[in-house]
């Protein structure tokens, strides 16, 4: 929770050049006004003496306070606030052609520098000398990185592919203030610990972990060509994770997940305590469920496990920022450098069966009636957010992009996320799949069926919810997929359909690797979509999928392998002797 | 490679000076009085167990009577740990708040042993490597409830009881399986020892800070470093914690002690012309805020700090050399605790992973018989300065004692835990930890006890004297190091390294240049045998140490020693150049003193 993407908070305007927010010095804090006159310094004065001065120069500011709060069986586990600043400078040498950026090589900061601090007095000369000595150390990182990559070019043949480095763009003027104030740190760790507090109903669970976090401040933007952003938001993720075993020691988990920008736009306790207690039966029921079977045939991934298999298998591969170029011919370090999108060269392909679509939309907060959490009015390069149309009935039309332009798509369109090392990306705000036609529940179940007999099995497999280790912190989890090879996290709640409509949970199931193309399989979609919201990548962002559910003629399914250690020894100390009400 | 970096930092503490004796040439040789002032003041006790030390008691007892009963193969030993720790930190640069945290833990640790106190699960293993044996307990230390709830902290014990009894009876197979093929160790001593922990209960530590005050007074400290805007950073930085430890064993041990610290730090880095970065810190640790020093004496500190960077950086960059040498009381303190304390470290002599420089010279010379060495956690203060290795029982509730190590220049023991090696079957109350670590011995509060010291002027005549002997241009005084670190490793050269900091060319003449720009390497035994005297200026150096068993504080007490031979390299210098433009500067006016 290191990085502050503006997040939408209320439908508040985004509002380009707003009164007086492009006015530099009238009415501008102390913080804004160091950030303004140390670039303008900069850009007039900084210049080794044999090297070019920077063509392009950017701060940008996170001020942001983190809470997280976690409890445990209707205990406190952890609480903690933080506020802190952080600064991150963008300096380029070279030109928008070519520049010295997108490379990466073993020269000193060209795998970018960690975001420094900034003080959080509104101190103007403290600030300023952070700029100062932040902003040289950034010109030389580049200034070197620079010169390697021309000396690396000239080994290199010439791709004819090359759009340029930096794309040209008009300054943008946004400022954003939103009615957020800070998540109460007592009010989030009172409803963790009395959610917690519910698992002493339940004596089959073994672990019930409620965390809430929440993150709110202010992003200020700022570049050598004028622009200027200043955008606040907030965003508050609640999660509750609970583990069983089953009887022969398999490990089993469910996890509900929340996501609002504010505690009070979360659903109300009763919404959430009906859902930690649904997945509580759920997962009393998969205890005593047979084990999963090697399975070849269609799945239904029901709206959630949708929107995660989205999340998943599409999400990283919308970003349409070509990879960069290294003068490392070593393997790993290739593919730390960032690898190219699996779509690149399929634009105007089907990826998809008609009647698809794929947009990402910065600008929404909400969708069918759903909370959406990776919107922002500026993305991370001081560019406006734009709704991209990705996939139109099935076909690749475009994708995110960011200001590193790539053949045919020459221009940013306000999807550049910049993590906390390295260069920015481009990469989803609010991913969302929809269909002209959707199919309701029961006729997805009837078809389920059909293809399934169609495929010659017994019965039909439905997923109703992944694994994601972001959210049960679950890192054995993560290893366990990680082993069984699989690029998709393993059902955490899984259930065949058979013929007669009945359901019968199982447990213990992968799946084999499933390729992109997986999604040309889809034969049925539904109606009614989820929203799964959390933290993408290592140090990711916040972002939002929607979809609804998918039905997927053919997915590989794994039985268990392996033993397991049985439960625990003893009984569980609050239930001894104890019968729950 | 277990080369465990020792990020201790030096205590500033002025000195004793030395008995105002004028001394002429011909008194060289003469003995000077020595100065070793002791406290070891015991901690109050008579506080009652906290909720968490009840749940504790309850937990472990019902554990063990069910394991007992039905486990296949029962524990004959478990304990739980429970480090209940808040912390507030609070920086500050050039006058400006950086940002403040206030952080609140319980981590638990859980120890199950199977088998017997001859061959338990806890067994070294050779199969295993060095990095399966960390990889191992990564991640298995638990954060429990900070509530007194017992139903939530019992839930907790509960799950990681398991966990741990498990592991142990897998662990327990291999070992037996890894017995029956391979050849015996060296060392047969026990697996755990017979001890017997003590039960004290103490009051737990409360964090007593009155923070916008001290907000306030770091910033005004940081403000010192306006006047110098050629600073890269400047930091201060205050850390305030309150940790209280509770232990239980099946053995009946029960304890609770409590305790606090403060440091204050202050670091700056700048950039020499040649493009050298150059970096000081200054530190100061006490047993909790209101026994730091007042204002005035910190922002003295900060001032010296600025003065001593800002020279250091005008100053040039040493030379390889090879020579006589003194290291400083603090230097030596880090310089005994990596080439020395570090190898004495009881596990280390059975381990047969480990070099084991030690491990069979009990009765022989390891160093001049002039010098003694101990290491005492139940001093709280040495010469009227507060000791970061101090604690009155250790991580498995022994009792802490002072362990006799050199005598007369005569290896005489080891830092012992509950983990015999031959000839040593008890526990001398150092095995410490960490969170999340298996308690193995450690250093606490090591001591360099000359049986004959000198005043400082007389040692660096006798430096100058070893300067003429060995004909070299100039000697070396180590005046500051910021920490170091040793190998023990047998897979490794058994070397360790000292990062000096501040460092004087002593010219003949007895004229002093600062250089820069210095590393300090050599190997143990060599670098011991060649101490030629000591000086009476005992100085405390306090820090922390992080080696296999996690970060614990240590303190390191030297006065400073005469090297016959020591030898330096170059250090790694940086390419970059100065800044390329000047700093904006901070307005006249501003500083509240800072500027003179």
């Amino acid at each position: 929770m290191k990085q502050l993407l503006g997040i939408l908070s209320l439908a508040l305007l985004v509002a380009p050049g707003m009164a007086h927010a492009d006015e530099p010095q009238a009415g501008a804090g102390p913080l804004v006004r160091a950030m303004r006159d140390e670039l303008t310094r900069s850009v007039e004065q900084l210049r080794l003496p044999d090297t070019a001065a920077p063509y392009y120069l950017a701060y940008r500011v996170n001020d942001q306070t983190n809470v997280g709060v976690s409890a445990e069986f209707g205990a406190v586990v952890h609480r903690e606030s933080t506020h802190h600043r952080t600064l991150h400078v963008d300096a380029r040498v070279g030109g928008y052609d070519l520049d010295s950026s997108n490379f990466f090589s073993m020269s000193p900061g060209s795998f970018g520098r960690d975001m420094e601090g900034l003080p959080l007095d509104d101190d103007y000369d403290a600030i300023r000398h952070d700029l100062w000595s932040a902003t040289d150390r950034a010109y030389k990182d580049a200034a070197a990185t620079y010169a390697r990559k021309q000396a690396s070019l000239k080994t290199q043949a010439e791709s004819s592919d090359h759009a340029g480095d930096f794309s040209r763009e008009p300054a943008s003027h946004i400022v954003v203030r939103r009615a957020s104030s800070p998540l109460d740190l007592d009010r989030a760790a009172a409803l963790a610990k009395g959610l917690s507090m519910l698992a002493r109903t339940y004596p089959q669970l073994q672990g019930s972990q409620v965390t809430v976090g929440g993150m709110s401040g202010r992003q200020i933007f700022v570049s050598s060509e004028g622009t200027m952003t200043d955008e606040d938001g907030a965003v508050v993720i609640l999660t509750a994770t609970l583990r069983t075993q089953a009887p022969d020691g398999m490990p089993l988990s469910r996890f509900v997940s929340f996501s609002a920008a504010s505690l009070d736009a979360l659903p109300t306790r009763e919404v959430i305590e009906r859902e930690i207690g649904q997945a509580a039966a759920d997962l009393s029921q998969q205890r005593g469920a047979p084990e999963a079977e090697d399975y070849l045939g269609p799945v239904l991934f029901e709206p959630r496990a949708a929107a995660q298999l989205i999340s998943t298998l599409l999400a990283p591969q919308v970003g349409g920022a070509p990879a960069p170029k290294t003068d490392s011919s070593n393997a790993m370090f290739r593919s730390m450098s960032g690898a190219e999108t699996e779509l690149a060269g399929k634009v105007g392909e089907r990826v998809m069966p008609a009647g698809l679509r794929v947009e990402d939309d910065p600008t929404l907060d909400r969708f069918a009636g759903l909370p959406l959490v990776g919107g922002y009015a500026a993305d991370d390069e001081g560019m406006a957010g734009q709704k991209v149309v990705v996939v139109e009935n099935g076909i690749l039309k475009r994708f995110l992009m960011s200001r590193a332009p790539r053949k045919g798509f020459e221009h940013t369109n306000g999807h550049a996320h910049v993590p906390r090392y390295g260069p920015p990306k481009a990469g989803i705000s609010n991913l969302i799949v929809s269909a002209k036609k959707g199919t309701s529940g029961p006729d997805l179940r009837k078809a389920l069926l059909a293809e399934a007999k169609a495929a010659g099995r017994p019965y039909g497999v439905i997923v109703r919810q992944l694994d994601d280790a972001a959210m049960t912190g679950d890192v054995t989890g993560m290893l366990r997929a990680s082993r069984g090879g699989s690029n998709v996290p393993p059902p955490l709640s899984i259930v065949r359909l058979m013929p007669d409509g009945k359901e019968q949970p199982i447990r213990g199931a992968t799946f084999a690797t499933l390729p992109l193309r997986t999604l040309e399989d889809i034969v049925a979609v539904g109606a009614e979509p989820a929203v799964v919201s959390g933290y993408s990548g290592p140090l990711g962002s916040v972002s939002s999928v929607a979809a609804p559910a998918l039905l997927i003629k053919r997915v590989d399914l794994k039985k268990p392998t392996g033993t397991q250690r049985k439960p625990p020894t003893l009984a569980h100390p609050f239930f001894v002797g104890r019968q729950p009400g | 490679m277990r080369a465990w970096i020792l990020a201790c930092v030096l205590v500033g503490c002025a000195a004793p000076k030395p008995a105002g004796v004028e001394r002429t040439p011909a008194q060289v040789e003469h003995d000077a009085p020595k100065h070793l002032e002791i406290d070891r003041t015991p901690l109050a006790a008579g506080a009652a167990p906290a909720p968490v030390l009840s749940a504790m008691r309850a937990e472990l007892d019902r554990s063990m009577t069910e394991l007992r009963a039905h486990g296949d193969p029962a524990p004959y030993y478990a304990a739980y740990e429970i480090v209940d720790r808040r912390e507030v930190d609070i920086g500050a640069e050039f006058g400006a708040l950086l940002g403040a945290s206030d952080r609140r833990t319980r981590s638990l640790d859980v120890d199950v042993r199977v088998g017997d106190h001859k061959l338990d699960s806890s067994h070294p293993r050779r199969e295993e490597d060095q990095f399966a044996r960390f990889a191992r307990r990564w991640g298995k230390s638990n954060d429990v409830p900070i509530e007194d709830d017992e139903a939530a902290l019992r839930a907790a014990l509960w799950l990681a009881t398991d966990a741990r009894y498990k592991d142990a009876t897998e662990d327990l197979v291999k070992v037996r399986s890894e017995r029956a093929i391979d050849v015996r160790e060296d060392d047969t001593s026990d697996d755990f020892s017979e001890d017997s922990p003590a039960s004290f209960v103490g009051p737990p530590a409360a964090l007593d800070l009155d923070q916008p005050a001290w907000d306030k007074r770091v910033r005004s400290l940081s403000e010192v470093f306006r006047a110098h805007p050629e600073l890269v950073e400047a930091k201060a930085d205050l850390r305030v914690s309150a940790e209280t430890r509770y232990v239980v064993t099946s053995e009946g041990a029960s304890l609770q002690r409590g305790a606090t610290h403060a440091r204050v730090m202050f670091s700056v880095q700048t950039r020499a012309d040649d493009g050298m970065d150059v970096q000081l810190s200054d530190w100061i640790d006490a047993s909790g805020v209101a026994r730091l020093p007042d204002e005035a004496t910190l922002r003295a500190r900060v001032q010296a700090l600025v003065d001593r960077v800002l020279a250091l950086r005008a100053a040039p960059v040493a030379d390889p050399y090879v020579g006589p040498a003194i290291l400083d009381g603090k230097a030596a303190g880090v310089f005994f605790h990596e080439t020395f304390g570090h190898h004495v470290e009881g596990h280390r002599q059975k381990d047969d992973l480990q070099g084991q420089t030690f491990a069979k010279k009990i009765g022989e010379h390891v160093m001049p018989d002039f010098i003694d060495v101990w290491d005492d956690p139940t001093v709280r203060a040495l010469n009227g300065v507060e000791l970061n290795g101090a604690y009155p029982f250790d991580d498995e509730g022994i009792a802490a004692q002072r362990a006799s190590l050199v005598e007369q220049g005569i290896l005489k023991g080891f830092l012992m835990s509950r983990s015999p090696a031959r000839g040593f079957l008890h526990s001398n109350g150092h095995g410490r930890r960490s969170p999340g670590s298996d308690i193995v011995a450690r250093q606490a509060n090591l001591v360099v006890d000359p049986a004959r010291v000198v005043t400082p002027e007389d040692l660096k005549r006798r430096l100058l004297d070893e300067v003429k002997k060995q004909g070299k241009p100039y000697g070396l005084r180590f005046a500051e190091v910021e920490g170091g670190y040793t190998n023990t490793s047998r897979s490794a050269i058994q070397a360790f390294k000292v990062k000096p900091v501040v460092v004087f060319r002593v010219y003949p003449d007895g004229r002093e240049e600062l250089v820069r720009g210095v590393d300090l390497e050599g190997t143990p035994l060599t670098s011991l045998s060649t101490i030629l005297a000591a000086g009476n200026d005992f100085a405390v150096f306090n820090g922390y140490c992080g080696a296999e068993s996690g970060w614990v504080p240590v303190t390191a007490v030297s006065p400073s020693l005469l090297l016959g031979q020591l030898e330096i390299a170059h250090k790694q210098k940086g390419h970059d150049r100065p800044p390329v433009l000047p700093p904006p500067t901070f307005p006249r006016g501003t500083t509240e003193g800072g500027a003179r």
